[in-house]
């Protein structure tokens, strides 16, 4: 796979293009209608800004009094790209744009492109390059680069307007690689009132300086490797009722240089969304697991996580309430000292037009170990918006 | 005319039950399908699938927001809001997992797609129907509420 690594090295001229053809994608569609080859150029905006409101680690916090610099307490809101709230108001955290654009050649044969930029990393990242082919009516291969499509919200965890919180929990949505160049082969069919989408996927990814480690190892420079990744999900669909479950191994390579850090780690990951949405009301839980196995060093970790909230449609209006949680269980606490935190949330979303939403959002996090970030308080507040 | 416009501005205002024509959801003269039930015509156009047994790739062709059958096409086959069917487009368009439908302004525009091309599937109102397409599926409002 690593002959596509060429796929991260993306000049900046691309997005400049990008948003070019996402200015003009009304005339672009209208030009190419329903004959081919059609262009879709699609975009999706979310500024997001917060703080935490409590200046005071608790009394019995025993972690590190800042973390990548910046005094705790903090919440860390987005592992993958080191989004981090602490006492002062940011908007550098979360906030987010993506254009992607979708060349259908024939019918059956299409190229995909996704480029994102944050306010934690203004070079555009190539979140998605890849060329699908449907084989059948049932069948889709797809090679190049893609999201990891771990847990339910993975795909699609940077569209604000998809989801009814500022942003996907970190408990569940929290990990050093989020894509892989590989290839993967999508199943997808209606059998009387259930409709069934599975895929399967293999890979690799290689994360350089990845802001999760740089979480622990601040202003060093670290290698993560996902090799062998392998992994299979699928997804049932009843009328009201949302079922998935989905599977994930990988051998994870972590190399710090400055400090002589090297591991490796058996990956495993697993996971069931169920997701209920009967008429103005909704109910969206997950329950994941996942597991590190240092079989060189002799302990593993493994880390139940969960996260389930409900919320009520009142017109333009959505109030959101969640509990989210993450907790490490280590066989050897000398070796590996693990981490655990609660959060409580309530948000409450207006639909300004059907592309377009505002949300604020109060969490209240739990450092449940007092080791990592202690408890804070924080409160968010996000403009959301897709363009097509 | 002007008393019409009040009558609609009023039903909508009030959010009124009235009576409303029938939306038929079309395909080419040619195509090979014949009919589709309701979890089909809500799953394709929510996008939970694709194809349809006898063709492969089915694109779909919706009307402008602004358009009268779009809303009610929505809320009656779906029962879902405009904004719920775009959010969940949205999550498959940057999955990777499919296509949005294509928008065109009228009815005409969707007859006029459709009756080209065999791969394409749309909704009109009844009252524009005409030869080059089949009605795959009728869309009974009657009884539906205009919803705002």
């Amino acid at each position: 796979m690593s002959r596509l690594h060429w796929l991260h090295k993306v000049s900046f001229s691309h997005i400049h293009l990008l948003v070019f053809l996402l200015a003009f994608s009304e005339v672009s569609i209208a030009q190419n209608e329903t004959g081919f080859p059609q262009l879709h150029v699609t975009g999706f905006v979310s500024a997001v800004g917060g703080q935490v409101t409590n200046t005071q680690v608790t009394s019995d916090y025993a972690g590190p009094l800042t973390i990548k610099g910046v005094e705790c307490p903090c919440y860390i809101a987005d592992w993958a790209n080191g989004g981090m709230y602490a006492d002062s108001m940011s908007f550098t955290p979360e906030s987010r744009a993506g254009v992607q654009a979708s060349y259908r050649i024939t019918p059956e044969f299409s190229l995909t492109g996704q480029l994102t930029s944050r306010g934690t990393s203004l070079t555009p990242d190539l979140q998605w390059a890849y060329a699908a082919l449907k084989l059948n009516s049932d069948l889709e291969l797809q090679v190049g680069r893609k999201r990891i499509p771990l847990y339910y919200y993975s795909d699609f965890q940077d569209v604000g307007v998809s989801y009814p919180w500022i942003s996907p929990p970190p408990e569940i949505y929290g990990w050093e690689a989020t894509n892989y160049n590989g290839i993967s082969m999508r199943f997808n069919r209606q059998f009387n009132e259930i409709n069934i989408n599975a895929s399967a996927f293999t890979g690799s990814e290689k994360v350089k300086d990845s802001s999760y480690q740089q979480f622990y190892f601040y202003q060093k420079s670290n290698n993560v490797n996902w090799n062998n990744l392998i992994g299979a999900d699928i997804e049932i669909n009843y009328d009201a009722l949302t079922f998935r479950a989905v599977y994930m191994q990988a051998k994870v390579e972590t190399r710090i240089p400055k400090d002589d850090f090297n591991s490796l780690a058996g990956l495993k990951a697993y996971g069931v969304a169920i997701n209920f949405d009967i008429g103005n009301f909704f109910i969206i839980s997950e329950l994941t697991q996942l597991t590190r196995d240092f079989s060189a060093e002799d302990y593993s970790y493994r880390a139940p996580a969960y996260s389930i909230g409900m919320g009520v449609r009142i017109g333009s209006w959505t109030p959101f309430i969640n509990l989210g949680q993450y907790k490490e269980i280590s066989s050897d606490k000398e070796k590996y000292q693990p981490q655990a935190f609660r959060r409580p949330s309530f948000t409450l979303r207006y639909d300004i037009d059907s592309h377009s939403d505002i949300k604020i959002q109060a969490d209240t996090n739990s450092d449940l170990t007092n080791n990592f970030s202690s408890d804070s308080r924080i409160v968010r507040i996000s403009y959301d918006r897709v363009f097509d | 005319m002007k008393i019409v416009k009040w009558f609609i501005t009023l039903c909508v205002v009030t959010n009124t039950t009235f009576a409303f024509a029938n939306i038929f959801v079309i395909t080419s003269a040619k195509s090979p399908l014949q009919a589709l039930n309701s979890e089909q015509v809500s799953a394709l156009f929510l996008g939970k699938i694709s194809s349809l047994p006898g063709v492969d790739v089915i694109q779909l062709i919706d009307q402008s927001e602004a358009a009268p059958p779009r809303a009610v096409f929505y809320q009656v086959v779906t029962g879902k809001t405009l904004t719920q069917v775009k959010n969940g487009w949205m999550r498959l368009v940057f999955s990777g997992k499919g296509a949005p439908p294509i928008e065109v302004s009228d009815d005409a525009s969707v007859i006029s797609k459709v009756a080209a091309n065999q791969n394409l599937i749309g909704y009109i109102d009844e009252q524009k129907l005409n030869a080059d397409v089949k009605v795959l599926y009728v869309v009974e409002t009657n009884s539906g509420q205009i919803k705002r």
